[in-house]
């Protein structure tokens, strides 16, 4: 990686995001650790997260995919590169 | 046509014995087909071997799905089945896309392009399919609400 690269600040949507987040962590630390580095660093970079990042298309063009497990477990984001932030819109399994 | 395009060079396995590393060096750069009796077997560079089994399997892939296209039922697919998710104008796009990329690959070679598209179309119809999840996904959200980790 890089160090000329910008480094993006991760930030929650909202509050109502923390819960989900921070479950994910207890429940995948690895997994989450590896998640949070792509996101500082390579948050639109497929050849850096191999098989785990899908970009919406259609209406949610722009919001980008990265799959914690290979089951259901997801974290959905957008990148600001205006602000350097990677926002985090969803995270955890799909809803019922 | 399959014969000229195919542009093999043929021998019989007398030649391939008495000279192998000859025609094995030849094969890398095109086909040497072996001629024994009835039977016939060729030498092929990998990568070249790769294209052709992808060309096969993304071609019958295309053309599967424009004939169910055809058909009339845009949301319908055993190709892809969860583009029942999708509507009509996201299947469009779907269809656009897959069509571009495809004649786009075929040219560069890169597959895995195309399976990164249909896997991106993938993605998109699971979240289709939760309500909760496409209003969250929509939602403009507020900076101001912003948590920082």
């Amino acid at each position: 990686m890089s160090d000329s690269k910008p480094t993006y600040e991760i930030v929650l949507e909202s509050n109502k995001i923390t819960k989900s987040w921070e479950l994910l962590k207890s429940q995948f630390p690895e997994k989450m650790r590896d998640c949070e580095l792509f996101l500082r660093k390579n948050p639109e970079d497929r050849s850096k997260a191999l098989g785990l990042l899908k970009k919406l298309k259609g209406p949610f063009k722009g919001i980008l995919q990265y799959d914690i497990t290979k089951d259901d477990y997801r974290v959905w984001y957008a990148v600001d590169k205006k602000n350097n932030k990677v926002v985090i819109k969803y995270a955890g399994p799909h809803p019922d | 046509m399959t014969a000229t395009v195919f542009s093999d060079e043929l021998i019989n396995s007398t030649q391939l014995r008495t000279q192998q590393k000859r025609w094995l060096d030849k094969a890398l750069i095109k086909p040497i087909s072996i001629l024994s009796g009835e039977k016939q077997l060729v030498l092929i560079n990998r990568d070249t071997a790769k294209d052709i089994f992808a060309y096969n399997h993304y071609a019958s892939m295309v053309i599967q799905f424009c004939q169910e296209q055809k058909s009339g039922k845009n949301n319908e697919s055993k190709m892809f089945p969860w583009i029942k998710y999708l509507d009509d104008n996201e299947t469009m796009e779907f269809t656009n896309e897959l069509l571009t990329s495809f004649l786009e690959v075929v040219q560069t070679k890169e597959w895995n392009t195309l399976e990164e598209l249909i896997e991106d179309w993938i993605a998109t119809a699971e979240v289709k399919s939760h309500p909760k999840l496409v209003e969250a996904l929509l939602s403009k959200g507020d900076p101001a609400e912003h948590v920082r980790l």
